[in-house]
């Protein structure tokens, strides 16, 4: 099983699939494409990932989220290639059995994926100047 | 000994290749020994060399990390999943 798709993710599936009868929250977490980055126009991103290393890592992530807050379940969906503007790039939903295990999980899982699961983010402007791949803090990564 | 290392991303793009072969002229060898090789081959990444990412045969790893004849080695820019 891949965590990645070039599609378009359907938060509602990924929401089904951590449902369970002894969840009392469902916490999502949905990435979306903003149209500005410090004060540029954002025309669109692209995204590519070490899929191999990443999928092994991501695996071993959600379970470690699954121990270390006691969720019942864990699903993530990452976007590859082109994203526009306003579409997810990235779906986390948790199950736990009490709400406040559910939102701080799915804290964890996307702040812990951010800087630890080797994907790589790029940026295009509307003003059509050149490109730029982006690191986790959000600045561009320049040599 | 002799590795192969993979260039991600901005690696593959400012350097215009997607893989390099380096001979390193040690027989006891770290992951280290091979950003300087790198670095020698591409200077233009003298400066983003600290910040870059590192695998040892698909397993993300640190500079002091050993390596051996043979590996494959995945040198990838700072990360922006998410």
């Amino acid at each position: 099983m891949s965590f990645f798709t070039r599609q378009t993710i359907d938060a509602a599936s990924l929401e089904r699939e951590v449902a369970s009868d002894s969840a009392g929250a469902i916490v999502t977490f949905i990435g979306t494409t903003r149209n500005t980055h410090a004060g540029k126009g954002v025309e669109h991103l692209e995204y590519e990932a070490h899929e191999i290393i990443a999928n092994k890592m991501l695996s071993g992530m959600c379970d470690d989220a699954i121990r270390k807050y006691g969720l019942i379940k864990v699903a993530l969906k990452h976007r590859l290639g082109r994203v526009d503007i306003g579409e997810s790039s990235i779906v986390i939903a948790v199950s736990s059995a009490h709400r406040g295990a559910a939102f701080d999980g799915c804290r964890w899982l996307i702040d812990t994926l951010k800087t630890t699961i080797p994907i790589f983010k790029k940026e295009y402007y509307s003003d059509a100047s050149e490109p730029v791949w982006v690191g986790p803090d959000g600045k561009p990564v320049v040599l | 000994m002799r590795v192969t290392v993979r260039y991600h991303a901005l690696l593959r793009e400012k350097t215009g290749r997607d893989r390099d072969t380096f001979e390193i002229p040690l027989s006891s060898a770290k992951v280290s020994h091979v950003i300087s090789a790198f670095v020698k081959t591409h200077p233009a990444f003298e400066r983003l060399a600290a910040a870059l990412n590192v695998a040892v045969n698909e397993e993300i790893t640190i500079r002091e990390a050993s390596i051996n004849d043979g590996d494959t080695i995945d040198l990838m820019p700072p990360f922006g999943g998410g």
